[in-house]
């Protein structure tokens, strides 16, 4: 099993929160919250200091890609994986220029994202 | 919006309904009548779509359809009205997704994007949008019917 590493959910669906539990907790994981949007998102970030952040692209009041760019200039070295039902290479490419190394379209499958938590920690 | 790019549009809406119900859930879905005139008990959820192009794909599902592909991907049931509501919104956001990934990297530079869904529960909602390109399709599965309207900004 693998050490506890703390997850932050930032993604407004209940549906994706419950998805990335119950595909990962099993494994030793432990989701400490959702946020549900970027500025909720960064603001828990602070507060609870999770080992790794998911992170949707499509919120409200702050979307994924302004969100990890507020987070990558605070903290360089965070630990992101980002999730989106959109993948075309202008976005993936942006995801990528700003400094995401993983990202994953939806829906995803448990044993992928378990593959790249367990890459990227 | 020229007519003959609505119409992809429309194609790349449709066909990702198609292949993401099958090869998400195994569900095969087909043309058939208007399903507003069926009785059960209907959700609808609507995901915007920003960019040069601007429109709406509005979803509507029997909550009979929603809990079977709910069970299908996760292997237990949906208790709660409302958990019914955030997983159409889900499947919707994904499904119009992956048209819209599509679309970007047929056409570059659309830079199309997703608004957050919302959602209604309605026995027959209507949504009415001057000046807007409106295409209408239903379709019938073997757990329940389907309604997909997507509309763009057009001439």
């Amino acid at each position: 099993m693998d050490q506890a590493y703390r997850v932050l959910v930032i993604d407004d669906s209940p549906m994706v929160f419950k998805a990335v539990k119950r595909a990962i907790e099993p494994e030793g994981f432990q989701v400490v919250d959702q946020a549900f949007n970027g500025q909720e998102g960064l603001e828990k970030i602070d507060l609870l200091k999770p080992d790794l952040i998911i992170l949707d692209v499509t919120m409200p009041i702050m979307d994924g890609i302004e969100t990890a760019e507020a987070l990558f200039q605070k903290n360089p070295d965070a630990k992101v994986i980002m999730l989106s039902a959109m993948g075309d290479e202008e976005l993936t490419s942006k995801a990528k220029q700003i400094g995401i190394k993983i990202f994953l379209t939806k829906p995803f499958k448990p044993e992928e994202l378990l593959k790249n938590i367990r890459s990227i920690l | 919006m020229e007519q003959d790019k609505f119409r992809f549009f429309c194609n790349c809406f449709e066909d990702a309904f198609k292949k993401n119900l099958a090869e998400m859930f195994d569900v095969q879905i087909k043309s058939c009548n208007d399903i507003r005139k069926d009785s059960e008990k209907k959700l609808s959820a609507v995901v915007g779509v920003v960019g040069i192009y601007k429109g709406r794909i509005h979803v509507t599902m029997t909550e009979d359809l929603i809990q079977h592909l709910y069970e299908s991907a996760n292997g237990e049931s949906i208790l709660d009205e409302m958990d019914l509501c955030f997983y159409l919104a889900e499947l919707t956001n994904m499904i119009t997704g992956s048209a819209i990934t599509l679309l970007n990297n047929n056409y570059k530079g659309s830079n199309l994007r997703l608004t957050p869904p919302a959602i209604f529960a309605d026995e027959n909602l209507d949504i009415v949008t001057p000046q807007i390109q409106l295409s209408s399709h239903t379709y019938s599965s073997n757990y329940g019917p389907i309604r997909v309207e997507i509309g763009f900004e057009g001439v």
